[in-house]
């Protein structure tokens, strides 16, 4: 019994005497880094870390200081880089609380993903749920340093409205860590990330004044996926071949679409549900891939003369968003055999189905893609027409003539 | 040796369960997927069924001597130098299991949680805390593993549902269709870790009630082996087969997958922590083990007397035991392989086929 | 043996009573004169001791002396029927002529004259002690070497009142009191049994005190009691001045943070325990009664649970057992999340506390500390004074250093709601004594997670349940019926299953008249 009591006095005393040491770190020793950029330097990298400034943002009493501050460092490596940091940075940074890291565009075309993915994906402190993106045109460490208003830290601003944007309007879409690795490892799929600009001004973006006006002189917008091959960075989708991309991999939350009705104006749908099958087929050695994308809308905006009451109207509208949902699909493959880039991940569909023609179309996968046959099929289902029936346009028009 | 001790069935059946989870639940999922890719929780369920086979012959061995631990059935057996001899070459294997998962487990710790921390202080904490356990006895350790049981399996549970809305059924397609070989190459490295581990239960598996013992013994395989498979699938049906196998601990990576309305999330850790009460239990088991054997081959009274020196040993060894973290993987994929299918395997079926020559003379 | 075992304070019990003086059998004088004076030195004249001398008969003739504690005694009795029978029924009845002889007048006085119920010879000085002290009379006539001891305790008494330290909403409302015999009373008016059996002992060479062991025979393991008889009569000590004295000195493990003996002031948690088949240790001078076993559970129940609905009496029951792991865990918890795995925490909640811990100068540990022990003191202060003073103290205190503190930016907001937090937990216990070794224990789990992180707080833990499952009280494994699991217990554990599903009692603490009840599930009888 003796004994007991002297092994637990022994880790008593122990603990005692340790205390402090090792892994323990203070909240206030440690500095939170919110967004990190890398861009391509003449040494290696540059390295831009956005740290945010706590007692700015939860504080009880706020000045006007900046809610997050940027450091920027060069090295031969990122890992190189990040410590160098601690040479201008008063704290050791904390990367678990990361949300966002930016590419630059300089960056991805010339040196490509891989080399600076194995770090992150490599460090013990970093997890997996910040999301990556591409500042396009400029330089990670640009973007990051533009201030936002509403989101008081920028990555977070990022990190919603990726979200929001992907969640409501689907030209964009959220990469995970896991999601980019694996994509840049498969052999039947190639890498996507989202494209950021700064719009406006950019200089005025890292100043105060940028938060404290009605209308920020700098804003962070986010548009079109970067489409890579291999690890680099060959091109761009706009927006629409961007939906298209999303409509393809199943990514359609809940967006808009809006097809012309008569010659008079145009009416709006708000698709809710969207779901999209892909289908792989050898057929007599070459591949076949069939896109069923099944979509629910409602009627969002009417801004023509049409009566909706009327069924065969309805099945028009029907019909014709169907058909644009397959221009907007067609067009977003048309541009991915341009960079000779599977996007979409039809040599994973074909793996899926016909797991033994896939091994031998494995190897030069890149000339199997330009003669893969697609098959586009959009269904679309018109369920509800918002809180009015018939749009009071027609009306307005009636009186209109009546008048003259 | 002298304690009359019990242990129930059900107790049995959990502490089977920790020694097919310990460690295993965090590197399985990789070795396998790193054979049969997406196939590797096929590995698995084979593994599974093996182990369950395994369970018949351990037994059957333990049915011919129902009173006698492994050190006195070997003796029995095989006479008592050769029986000696045996007794401690089985220390040794025991041994091994102790000092490779407590080495298993300290550089998970600095890896992952503790990165600062010498990994003496984290093996040595854990080493003081088993060696309590022995001391107090198999009773205590059993009753201790009831008491943690529930929460590991809810923590499983738990994990295997909050991560359901992020698995893609895609990441393992085909189903078996690719892969046939490697995927049953794959089962050979799970058989020796953890199946063939098990044999470590026989020396502890007199404290049963008889009737109970066989049916403990299969209910927690069964279950341990089930619970092995699922967390692999979701490993590879979550991560895809490329980072499970990647990954060194894949199960934690699926542990920070967790995200519940964006606000249960980053509770990976508590994954570790359960995941640390089941190697807790397969270290003290086997501790508890090489310390009956030692003192059995002494002819010691008490097998307290030898607990502290062992604890040292197990300590120094467990430190030096590997010089990184890549050899401890190549070792269980390779040198682990033969030497527990030689100790799990072959020599059981000697002692079976012995038993029954002897029993018809 | 009689099935009926009638408590009885004047039942001699030697073997105690022997241990008292050294010249432990040293009989009574047939000289009154050396009797008195011989008490009177014994007792070194203390003033409370009142000696009346008296000379009874018709004629006078026979000296006695009537000996009593004063304030031990009720002395109307004393006067009533001990003085006024001596001084006038024995002339009357010698002028009647019944009475010849000293011998005659001797019996007289011990069948027909002194009209109480106890009434018991001495003749030796160690029994005229024991009973002078204890509050009885002692009558003594010159020419005997042997006198009489009459029952007449009476002292003040607090009375029956409400328990202060296990309050109930719903329940009854009396509580233990300082003495035995109300206390056996009490219990008694609950179990009309005659398998009650409560069997008396004194302890203590000093003190005397009595200490009584309370159980239904034909529920009891008898091993049980053997084992508390036996571990009481190893009791060697001067005073007994508490039921605490007992059960440190009876406990299973000496070394243990845990009661492994449960306590209480109220009679109906008593007489539960004592239907389930638990021992019960009754000692003089204290309203608090020991109950054995003691399982761990046992702690985190109150006797209201089975007065209230089963489903709320169940989800309190769940509560208090996540109360009690609030309580040792949260500060350390914070600690470790804190300093090393702020992973874990929320970016926004990161970032608040943060905020506060700007500032901040001492490490989170060191602040945790500072705050714990503060509030020790604090609460400390609140028990120990005046109880106006008290509370005021310990409100006004908290909320005054608290908000200081924090405004002085010594301490973050954060921590002091871990603190009331904590602290507002440790209070859920409904036993005092589990909630002690609460707060003894948090501080080590503090120092773990402040050198380990979560890592510590896990060995901390499994150390802990090590120690809870290797802890045995009386024989019966503390953390029963959850390890070694018994399926058929779990409907008084963690929950508290309606009443007419317990049909049996707990079987690991008594295998005998298992059959608790047959009340079938309750349905109108009429459909």
């Amino acid at each position: 019994m003796n004994q007991k009591v002297v092994h637990l006095l022994c880790i008593v005393v122990l603990c005692i005497s340790l205390t402090g040491c090792w892994s323990s770190r203070e909240l206030s020793e440690l500095a939170i880094a919110t967004a990190l950029g890398i861009d391509k330097h003449e040494d290696g990298y540059k390295l831009t870390v956005q740290i945010m400034n706590p007692g700015e943002i939860a504080g009880r009493q706020l000045t006007t200081r900046a809610v997050v501050t940027t450091y920027s460092t060069t090295g031969k490596t990122i890992f190189e880089a990040l410590r160098r940091l601690t040479t201008i940075t008063p704290r050791k940074i904390y990367l678990a609380h990361l949300r966002i890291i930016i590419f630059g565009q300089e960056l991805m075309e010339e040196e490509g993903l891989a080399n600076s993915l194995d770090f992150i994906s490599r460090d013990h402190e970093l997890r997996t749920d910040f999301s990556l993106a591409i500042a396009k045109d400029m330089s990670a460490e640009d973007l990051i340093k533009v201030l936002t208003p509403i989101e008081k830290v920028p990555a977070d601003k990022i990190f919603s409205s990726l979200k929001t944007s992907q969640d409501n309007w689907a030209p964009t879409k959220v990469v995970m860590l896991d999601e980019l690795i694996s994509s840049l490892t498969s052999p039947g799929k190639q890498a996507v990330l989202t494209g950021l600009y700064i719009s406006g001004k950019p200089e005025t973006g890292n100043h105060i004044e940028n938060v404290q006006q009605v209308d920020s002189p700098a804003k962070v917008h986010l548009d079109h996926i970067g489409v890579f091959k291999g690890d680099k960075l060959v091109g761009w989708l706009n927006e629409s071949e961007s939906k298209g991309f999303n409509y393809i991999t199943d990514n359609v939350l809940n967006t808009v679409g809006w097809v012309e009705c008569d010659q008079t104006g145009t009416i709006s749908v708000e698709v809710f549900k969207s779901n999209t099958k892909l289908t792989g087929l050898a057929d007599n050695g070459t591949p076949k891939i069939t896109i069923d994308v099944k979509s629910e809308a409602s009627i969002g905006e009417v801004a023509c003369q049409i009566d909706i009451n009327d069924e065969k109207k309805l099945t028009e509208i029907e019909q014709k968003l169907e058909k644009k949902i397959e221009e907007i699909v067609n067009g977003s493959i048309a541009k991915a055999k341009e960079f000779n880039s599977d996007i979409f991940g039809f040599g994973d569909v074909l793996r899926r189905f016909e797991p033994k023609k896939w091994e031998t179309w494995k190897e030069n996968w890149s000339e199997e893609f330009q003669n893969i046959e697609i098959t586009v099929n959009a269904d679309m289902k018109i369920r509800r027409t918002g809180t009015t029936t018939e749009s009071f346009i027609g009306k307005i028009e009636q009186k209109k003539e009546k008048d003259e | 040796m002298s304690e009359k001790v019990r242990i129930s069935g059900a107790q049995f059946a959990i502490l089977v369960i920790m020694n097919v989870l310990g460690t295993a639940i965090i590197i399985v999922p990789s070795i396998a997927a790193s054979f049969g890719q997406q196939n590797g929780w096929f590995s698995v369920l084979l593994a599974t069924l093996f182990g369950i086979g395994l369970v018949f012959l351990y037994y059957l061995i333990d049915n011919n001597h129902p009173n006698k631990n492994l050190y006195e059935q070997l003796e029995d057996l095989f006479g008592k130098w050769i029986g000696k001899f045996l007794s401690v070459l089985f220390i040794v294997f025991f041994f091994e299991i102790a000092i490779g998962n407590l080495r298993v487990m300290g550089d998970f710790i600095i890896t992952q949680i503790l990165v600062n921390t010498p990994i003496e202080v984290i093996m040595l904490l854990a080493v003081i805390t088993c060696l309590i356990a022995v001391r107090m006895g198999i009773e205590v350790i059993s009753r201790t593993a009831e008491i943690f049981f529930p929460y590991t399996v809810i923590a499983i549970i738990l994990l295997i549902t909050l991560v359901l809305p992020e698995s893609e059924i895609t990441h393992i397609q085909p189903v078996l269709q690719n892969n046939i070989a490697a995927t049953l190459a794959g089962v050979i490295p799970l058989l020796g870790y953890p199946f063939l581990e098990l044999v470590v239960m026989l020396a502890i598996m007199k404290h049963v009630n008889k009737q109970k013992a066989g049916r403990g013994f299969l209910v927690g395989m069964t279950i341990g082996g089930l619970l092995l498979t699922v967390v692999t699938l979701m490993c590879l049906v979550v991560l895809g087969s490329d980072i499970t196998a990647r990954n060194v601990y894949p199960t934690y990576v699926l542990g920070k997958k967790i995200s519940v309305a964006d606000f249960l999330d980053r509770i990976e850790i508590l994954v570790a922590i359960i995941w640390f009460f089941t190697i807790f239990f397969k270290i003290t088991i086997s501790f508890y083990v090489v310390a009956i054997g030692v003192s059995h081959t002494l002819n010691l009274k008490n097998y307290k007397t030898t607990t502290i020196p062992l604890a040292y040993v197990i300590m120094v060894f467990g430190f030096f035991a590997s010089p990184n973290i890549i050899s401890t993987r190549i070792f269980l994929s390779s040198t682990w392989i033969p030497v527990s299918l030689i100790f799990g395997l072959v020599i059981p079926i000697v002692m079976l086929v012995v038993g029954f020559v002897k029993k018809k003379i | 043996m009689s099935r009926f075992k009638i408590f009885n304070t004047l039942k001699d019990n030697k073997e105690t009573v022997d241990k008292i003086s050294d010249d432990n059998n040293k009989s009574l004088h047939k000289d009154i004169s050396k009797n008195i004076s011989e008490v009177k030195q014994m007792l070194g004249n203390s003033f409370d001791i009142v000696t009346r001398e008296i000379k009874i008969g018709e004629t006078n003739s026979i000296e006695a002396v009537v000996i009593y504690t004063d304030g031990l005694v009720d002395k109307d009795l004393v006067h009533n029927y001990v003085l006024e029978t001596l001084m006038i029924d024995v002339r009357k009845a010698e002028s009647e002529k019944k009475i010849n002889s000293d011998q005659e007048l001797y019996n007289f006085i011990k069948n027909s004259t002194l009209t109480t119920v106890e009434l018991k010879e001495i003749d030796i000085f160690p029994d005229l002690y024991h009973h002078l002290l204890s509050g009885d009379t002692i009558v003594l006539l010159n020419g005997f070497p042997k006198g009489f001891a009459v029952g007449s305790r009476g002292w003040e008494d607090r009375g029956v009142q409400e328990p202060s330290s296990q309050q109930v909403v719903r329940g009854p409302k009396d509580a233990f009191t300082e003495t035995l015999r109300t206390n056996t009373a009490l219990i008694r008016r609950r179990i009309k049994d005659p398998n009650l059996w409560i069997e008396t002992q004194k302890i203590g060479k000093k003190t005397q005190t009595d200490v009584a062991i309370a159980y239904i025979n034909g529920l009891v393991t008898e091993d049980i009691v053997l084992e508390v008889k036996q571990r009481l009569n190893k009791i060697d000590i001067d005073s007994i001045l508490e039921s605490g004295y007992i059960e440190e000195l009876i406990q299973d493990e000496a070394y243990t943070p845990f009661p492994t003996m449960y306590n209480s002031e109220r009679p109906d948690s008593i007489s539960a325990g004592l239907l389930e088949g638990r021992v019960a240790i009754l000692v003089d001078g204290t309203p608090f009664v020991l109950l054995v076993p003691a399982l761990f559970i046992d702690f985190f129940q109150s006797s209201e649970d089975y007065y209230q609905r089963s489903d709320i009496g169940s989800l309190i029951r769940l509560l208090r057992f996540f109360a009690f792991f609030l309580a040792l865990l949260t500060p350390s918890a914070y600690i470790a999340l804190t300093t090393f795995h702020q992973e874990m925490i929320p970016t926004t909640l990161l970032t608040s506390i943060a905020a506060q811990r700007e500032g901040v100068p001492f490490p989170a540990f060191i602040e945790a500390l500072i705050m714990e022990i503060t509030f020790e003191i604090l609460r400390e202060a609140g028990v120990r004074l005046p109880r106006a003073v008290g509370s005021a103290i310990s409100i006004v205190g908290a909320l005054v250093l608290g908000q200081a503190a924090v405004e002085a930016g010594i301490v973050s907001a954060t921590m002091v709601i871990v603190v009331s937090l904590t602290a507002i937990s440790s209070f859920v216990s409904p036993t005092y004594n589990m909630a002690i070794s609460v707060r003894m224990l948090r501080f080590g789990f503090m120092i773990l997670a402040a050198t380990f992180g979560l890592y510590g707080i896990i060995l901390g833990l499994i150390l802990m349940v090590l120690h809870l499952t290797g802890l045995r009280s009386f024989g019966i494994p503390y953390l029963s019926p959850m390890a070694p699991l018994a399926v058929g217990e779990q409907k008084d554990a963690l929950i508290r299953a309606p009443l007419w599903m317990q049909t049996r009692r707990p079987k690991l603490i008594s295998q005998k008249d298992k059959i608790r009840e047959k009340t079938e599930k309750p349905k109108p009888t009429r459909q």
